[in-house]
């Protein structure tokens, strides 16, 4: 039996163990590809590992762990050993992946190397060098590309009564707790966040002005531990989370409008407390956001390419390029909640940086807002035969150029 | 003295409906003391309606060129206008914030 035929039979037994119970090596499964992700690109590494294991015609087993950004920036920066893992570099402990079974909607567990496993994709919401590892030294042989911006709102409890925050409230909230007074948040119990390698206290604290070193709060380890510790004090919990996922559980967590620094109001990343367009995260009224990068490691003797294809075609279908699974990936991106850099009118060239103008070469307004939760403009025209009276087809949307 | 009479009838129904008037403007803003979204408020212009730059008006409707314009530049969005819930024996107001560095 060769060694692929063995693999193959270990990841159909892998696929028959209930639940999360598998001792499975990682490396066992076929075609295996790492990726260590930000926590706003779970739903969307989900749906990517389910199409490339079942239905893409070159099928990868992608195989997944969901950290804060810049533990998964150091994981791949820090992998400068060709044959071993360096401190800080590589992935651990247990990884998810999806089986080739569709009954299987949830992912399983399997072990990677003891002595670590090369990432071939590293996902982060935030630039390198807003990571405290790389402030003052930007890391070197990766590449980095930014890719769909990825929002970030402060969170309560469906049920709690606040509606916004200014970012001076959250500078005290999140800066000195229940000590600031400030009213509703009196619990330092129920502040919470991801910890200051998160992409969300990093990009917040950028706004509210706050050092990554003076966080005070709850550190939890995932988004479910954050929901649930402000879960318990429902009036007074507040929390960072990434709108990809907040999204998701609307009915049961309150977005806050926030209003920054020299702001004359709260806004919200949408339109409407209740939409999903993102509207005020596109047109500048909303800054909490970053892009969602993809990095790699560059191959050392072609400085400009990937040292590992997988991850290059992984970073392809994750910054919107191509098909997987017969799927365009730019509509994956929307559906998944990121906002492809085609849909906005504001970008920034480095996470601190304030915003400015931007008019995309190719804009996506209309294909955006159609596919969107609850979307759809008006004003925007389908173009099925491929023309428009005026502006440009793309996308089947007509779009102003 | 009969034109007089009415004169004066005119003039007082005129200073009571003014009254009533402003009396009415006092009440909603009594009730939109906590936050007031964009909708419920008459001092918030949608896209192409303010007029002014940002330091006379309630929004920005040029081209924008700071960030501060973008931030404050005239939308249709829903918007939240509450005061500060900062006690001022926390804070003064006055920028440096105290945990910015």
């Amino acid at each position: 039996m060769s060694a692929k035929h063995l693999s193959v039979l270990l990841f159909v037994a892998a696929a028959a163990l209930p639940g999360r119970a598998s001792a499975l090596q990682c490396s066992s499964l076929p075609e295996p590809a790492y990726v260590i992700a930000t926590p706003s690109a779970e739903p969307m590494v989900q749906k990517v590992a389910s199409l490339l294991q079942r239905t893409d015609a070159q099928r990868m087993t992608v195989i997944y762990q969901i950290r804060p950004s810049c533990k998964a920036l150091e994981a791949v920066a820090r992998d400068t050993l060709p044959a071993s893992c360096a401190t800080d570099a590589c992935i651990r402990g247990k990884a998810l992946f999806f089986t080739l079974d569709p009954r299987d909607t949830e992912p399983k567990e399997c072990d990677l190397e003891s002595t670590g496993s090369k990432v071939d994709l590293a996902l982060s919401d935030v630039f390198p060098q807003t990571c405290p590892a790389f402030a003052q030294t930007a890391p070197s042989g990766i590449l980095d590309n930014p890719g769909p911006v990825s929002p970030y709102s402060l969170v309560m409890l469906r049920s709690a009564t606040e509606a916004a925050i200014h970012a001076e409230e959250a500078h005290f909230v999140f800066g000195a707790g229940k000590s600031a007074n400030i009213k509703p948040w009196f619990n330092d119990a129920v502040i919470a966040h991801l910890g200051t390698q998160d992409a969300g206290v990093l990009l917040v604290g950028n706004r509210i002005k706050l050092a990554s070193a003076r966080w005070r709060g709850t550190t939890v380890a995932s988004v479910d531990d954050l929901v649930s510790t402000i879960y318990n004090d429902a009036e007074h919990g507040i929390g960072i989370l990434p709108t990809t996922v907040v999204d998701r559980r609307r009915a049961e967590l309150r977005p806050l409008a926030f209003q920054a620094v020299g702001q004359k109001g709260s806004f919200f990343p949408d339109r409407r407390s209740t939409t999903y367009d993102k509207q005020n995260v596109r047109d500048g009224h909303y800054p909490l956001w970053g892009y969602l990068h993809t990095v790699l490691r560059q191959d050392p003797g072609n400085p400009g390419q990937p040292l590992s294809k997988k991850g290059s075609r992984l970073s392809d279908i994750f910054l919107g390029k191509g098909l997987v699974g017969g799927q365009d990936s730019q509509l994956l991106q929307v559906q998944n909640g990121f906002v492809p850099q085609c849909a906005m009118k504001v970008t920034r060239t480095s996470d601190p940086t304030p915003l400015s103008i931007y008019a995309p070469a190719e804009p996506c307004h209309c294909f955006f807002e159609h596919n969107v939760s609850q979307g759809g403009n008006p004003t925007c025209q389908q173009c099925p035969a491929g023309t428009c009276g005026s502006g440009v087809c793309r996308r089947k949307y007509c779009e102003a150029q | 003295m009969h034109t007089y009479k009415v004169f004066s009838l005119r003039l007082s129904g005129g200073l009571l409906l003014t009254a009533l008037a402003l009396l009415g403007s006092q009440l909603r803003c009594a009730d939109a003391n906590n936050y007031i979204t964009e909708d419920a408020d008459p001092t918030t212009i949608g896209d192409g309606g303010a007029k002014g730059d940002l330091a006379e008006g309630p929004c920005f409707m040029g081209t924008p060129t700071t960030e501060l314009q973008l931030l404050n530049r005239c939308t249709d969005a829903e918007k939240i206008e509450r005061g500060t819930h900062i006690p001022a024996t926390t804070w003064d107001g006055q920028l440096p914030l105290p945990y910015e560095k």
